[in-house]
């Protein structure tokens, strides 16, 4: 029994995870509507920056979390700025911003390289210690934080989005960029926006990320592709449904490696994702767009 | 010398197949697919497994464009109904499956220890061994799809394709059953892919999973892009000039410690400079939705 | 269907034009053949993309060796395999076409075997690779690099057996070298004694959790740890959290990489691991001039090939070549003693494998 509540527990935490970086890939995705893979890039640039801030230079770890974010958040908003806010004002589709923003992905993992090197970097903030135990499952406080605040993301998330005058006006944006123009409703500025809070929010998935794992130059492109199936799952166009996209997605990996091999688990997530998009393509809780 | 440069011909000769395959997809049909490149790992998977397996080159070469067609048709029937981005996702998604189960399915495929020694062409007699005998042997088989795939655009049928491509609900108004167009479009792309895998295995001799990304799928999109939606012309030279460029860079002399990541921020850099200048790429007349 | 402006559809062509000509200019005054004083040599190494670790410390400990014991006739031209048959296909052509190099090394198994069909008789060719039937395909193709699996599984179970280990498992990253050393565990043993696959993973991998849970106390007197760099500190990690206590684990070159020993914070204190040596001068002048520790063991063989080329190679063809490195014999190297050996068809450099533990932090030698 307690193997199965393991297998669960490690599931959500995956998932937590995940819904770090697909909540932000989803708010900047909804609102924009491109795929912007360098957000994955975003993630693995803050990590180095706080464990160049705080490993390297000393700094005190809360600055150096402080700055990380911030750092993250002004990244995002600067792609924004200087390639697909240019890109937009010349009408160029989402294929073009995608690939844009696989150049900007590239670009920012090159850089990575140059700057940290190849080997494997850790922010030996917390010391490892056998986990706590609850009912025969074990997981360490790192682990319950980063699920606790993937659940606030959450609920963040749904209040931000529903009730919040800005979360009403990316939702207009998202749907009708012209008719939210003709309401007063800057889209330039929505966008921006959303780049900045998804980008900031990338950042906190940084810092928790590098704390629970490794830091290499692309651990940016892995977590971007479970971050984005997770997305999809949950629902484009929701950004608390890519959160529980992101949960059914660690828990559905962890049971089904907990009887497979545990190199299926890639083929298991993208498997679940083909599906979805088959049967149902908006995901558990977006909303079919009209066409 | 003439090794070096028979190598890049060849190289642009698969990549060119491989991007008006896409061409036709997206260009002419507009359908949105980001899974090309798994079509293209299906056709070098079983032209490498059937040669492995004692088949002849022609039979492994004509399989690997008839499954490639098949995994299309199966794709297209389920995400025919969705839409744009959505199409864009699914066919994405079909990208990282085909990896996937490249790298997992080890008793197929080897996994990550991938199929070496694929044997050299052997077809009408002749050993196609060399290096000089592979071109030939490509730049035969790039005219070809070259020449099919502008007789199709060139045709009436290419006039469909476009129709529904630019307005599908009113292609279907004209009583054009616009479902079947595309699956034959569609097929027809993943037909030529399955090709251009198949040349590129028995060149490299060696494949695995690792080939078949969504890394490599970005510089064929590029090609089409960036040449322009709809324009051979256009596709033809940016495959010549994305598969040349990157050899430009080995004769800038960085420094031995940034040599690698150097150049791939170069490449980043132009592919962000030319998106900006020229969004519609070099030849392109048209704007996707 | 007609053109905007036609002024524009020139400027692809001049694109061309001017990458064509760029092209050619580099090959012209790239000296074709090699001009007649220096030597050059190619180095391929995995400089970007999955393992950069082991390939920049590779190139890094070739340039050690040409700053140290250089040889001004030599010179060592690097290009970057990034892991990819086409990129190291492209790059082995151009370094033999254009640079006339005349030998070329290559880092890693996948991009080795993707260009040993293309060698035949153009260059000696060194591949870093543990896959002896590389060099059946052409007869100037070597082996160089990792010891030889036999010898690590030698040393590793004499070790295990001194410690009355019968059942071991294995947590293993699906990759030819690491297959190839749990093959070769289970080709060894005895009857009584057993080689588990507990899990098998991906290189990007970095969640152990759930196979760890597979693993009951006691179930296995040993584990055998063959995952790549990042992942070993991780398991060690994830165990802890886990509460899995560990029996004695072993593991392979991958440990040997002093951010990965710092990374998992002492967890591996005691563990084995067997693989090829640097003398600690040698350590001390890479770290102190690379300020890094990482994968010294591929630093040292790049070293030491480096220093064979500099020293005792007979530059006047190609087939001088390859017999000045078949008659390479009790060579001293940082990695100790290397020589060149030829086994049924397999051709290789034969290099001492030290059995190694990890004590206080620090990596140990103890044989």
């Amino acid at each position: 029994m307690s193997i199965i509540l393991q297998l669960l527990v490690n599931g959500i935490i995956a998932g937590a995870i995940y819904s770090l970086v697909a909540s932000g890939f989803s708010l900047i995705y909804s609102t924009n509507k491109f795929i912007h893979f360098a957000h994955g890039a975003v993630i693995a640039f803050s990590a180095y920056v706080l464990y160049y801030l705080f490993s390297v230079l000393e700094l005190n770890f809360v600055l150096a979390v402080i700055l990380s974010i911030v750092f993250a958040s002004f990244l995002g908003y600067v792609m924004n700025l200087l390639v697909y806010k240019q890109l937009r004002k010349k009408h160029a589709s989402y294929v073009i911003l995608l690939i844009a923003s696989v150049g900007i992905l590239m670009l920012l993992q090159s850089l990575i390289l140059i700057l940290f090197g190849a080997d494997i970097k850790t922010i030996g903030l917390i010391k490892i210690t056998k986990g706590l135990q609850f009912w025969g499952v074990f997981i360490t406080p790192l682990q319950i934080l980063i699920v606790f605040l993937s659940l606030i993301l959450l609920a963040g998330f749904y209040f931000f989005m529903k009730k919040s005058k800005f979360g009403k006006a990316m939702r207009a944006v998202s749907d009708n960029r012209d008719v939210a123009e003709i309401v007063g409703i800057s889209s330039e500025k929505v966008y921006s926006w959303s780049f900045i809070i998804g980008s900031a929010i990338a950042g906190v998935a940084a810092i928790l990320i590098g704390l629970e794992q490794n830091l290499t130059p692309t651990m940016g492109t892995s977590l971007m592709i479970k971050g984005f199936a997770a997305a999809i799952i949950g629902g484009i166009g929701s950004t608390y449904g890519a959160v529980l996209g992101a949960f059914l997605l660690g828990i559905v990996e962890n049971f089904g490696i907990g009887y497979l091999p545990s190199g299926y688990k890639d083929a298991i997530a993208f498997i679940i994702l083909f599906i979805f998009l088959l049967i149902r393509p908006q995901g558990i809780l977006g909303i079919k767009r009209r066409s | 010398m003439e090794v070096y440069f028979i190598h890049l011909g060849i190289l642009i000769g698969i990549y060119l197949i491989l991007a008006l395959s896409l061409q036709l997809a997206l260009g002419y049909t507009g359908l949105i697919n980001l899974g090309h490149i798994g079509f293209f790992a299906i056709g070098a998977y079983t032209s490498a497994l059937l040669t492995l397996n004692g088949f002849s080159f022609l039979f492994a070469f004509l399989a690997s464009g008839f499954i490639a067609m098949l995994s299309a048709i199966i794709l297209l029937i389920p995400t025919n109904k969705l839409k744009g981005d959505y199409l864009a996702l699914a066919t994405l998604s079909f990208t990282f499956v085909v990896y996937a189960l490249a790298l997992n399915w080890n008793s197929l495929t080897h996994g990550p220890i991938g199929l070496p020694g694929i044997p050299k062409p052997y077809l009408f007699g002749i050993h196609f061994s060399s290096n000089l005998s592979f071109l030939i042997l490509t730049v035969i088989i790039t005219l070809a799809s070259y020449l099919i795939i502008k007789r199709i655009i060139d045709s009436p049928f290419g006039r469909v394709l476009e129709a529904t491509r630019d307005n599908e609900l009113s292609t279907r108004i004209l009583g054009k059953n616009t479902y079947l167009i595309k699956l034959y479009a569609f097929g027809l792309s993943a037909v030529f892919a399955g090709f251009s895998g198949s040349l590129y295995a028995h060149y490299i001799t060696y494949i695995d999973p690792s080939s078949f990304t969504l890394m490599q799928l970005i510089p064929i999109l590029t090609i089409v892009i960036i040449g322009g939606i709809a324009s051979l012309r256009g596709t033809i030279m940016a495959t010549i000039i994305l598969i040349l460029l990157p050899e430009t860079f080995r004769f800038i002399g960085f420094s031995s410690s940034i040599v690698g990541p150097m150049r791939d921020i170069i490449y980043a850099l132009l592919l962000i400079i030319v998106l900006l200048y020229k969004p519609k790429g070099f030849y392109g007349n048209v704007e996707l939705e | 269907m007609n053109n905007q402006a036609t002024k524009k559809n020139w400027i692809p062509i001049g694109i061309i034009l001017v990458i064509v000509v760029v092209i050619l200019g580099g090959v012209y005054f790239s000296g074709g053949r090699g001009s007649k004083k220096v030597t050059k040599i190619g180095v391929i190494a995995p400089l970007t993309g999955p393992l950069a670790e082991y390939g920049i410390a590779f190139k890094n400990g070739v340039e050690l060796a040409n700053s140290q014991n250089g040889n001004s006739n030599v010179q060592y031209v690097f290009e970057d395999n990034k892991w990819d048959s086409k990129e190291a296909i492209s790059a082995f052509n151009k370094l033999v076409q254009v640079d006339g190099v005349s030998a070329v090394i290559n880092w890693g198994t996948p991009t080795s075997e993707a260009i040993a069909p293309i060698v035949k008789d153009t260059v000696p060719f060194i591949a870093i690779t543990t896959e002896p039937p590389i060099t059946s395909i052409s007869p100037y193709i070597i082996r160089g690099g990792f010891n030889q699996p036999k010898d690590y599984v030698a040393q590793v179970w004499k070790y295990l057996r001194s410690k009355n280990v019968k059942k071991i498992g294995v947590m293993k990253t699906d990759i030819v070298y690491l297959n190839s050393l749990f093959a070769e565990l289970q080709k060894a043993k005895n009857s009584d004694e057993s080689v588990t696959l507990i899990d098998n993973f991906n290189f990007d991998d970095a969640d152990f959790k759930t196979s760890i849970g597979k693993v009951s106390k006691g179930q296995y007197d040993a584990i055998g740890v063959l995952l790549v760099s990042g992942q070993v500190s991780t398991f060690y990690k994830q165990a802890k959290e886990l509460g899995l206590s560990l029996p004695i684990t072993f593991g392979s070159d991958f440990f040997e990489s002093q951010s990965e020993i710092d990374a998992a914070q002492g967890l591996m204190n005691g563990a084995v691991y067997a693989n090829t040596g640097a003398t600690q001068e040698f350590t001390d002048k890479y770290v102190s001039t690379y300020k890094n520790s990482s994968q010294m063991a591929s630093a040292a063989y790049g070293y030491d090939l480096a220093k064979i080329f500099n020293t005792v190679i007979n530059y006047q063809d190609k087939d001088t070549i390859l017999q000045s490195l078949k008659s390479v014999k009790d060579f001293s190297g940082v990695e100790g003693t290397l020589s060149y050996s030829e086994t049924n068809n397999d051709r290789y450099f034969t290099k001492p494998t030290y059995l190694k533990t990890i004590t206080d932090n620090k990596i140990q030698v103890i044989n």
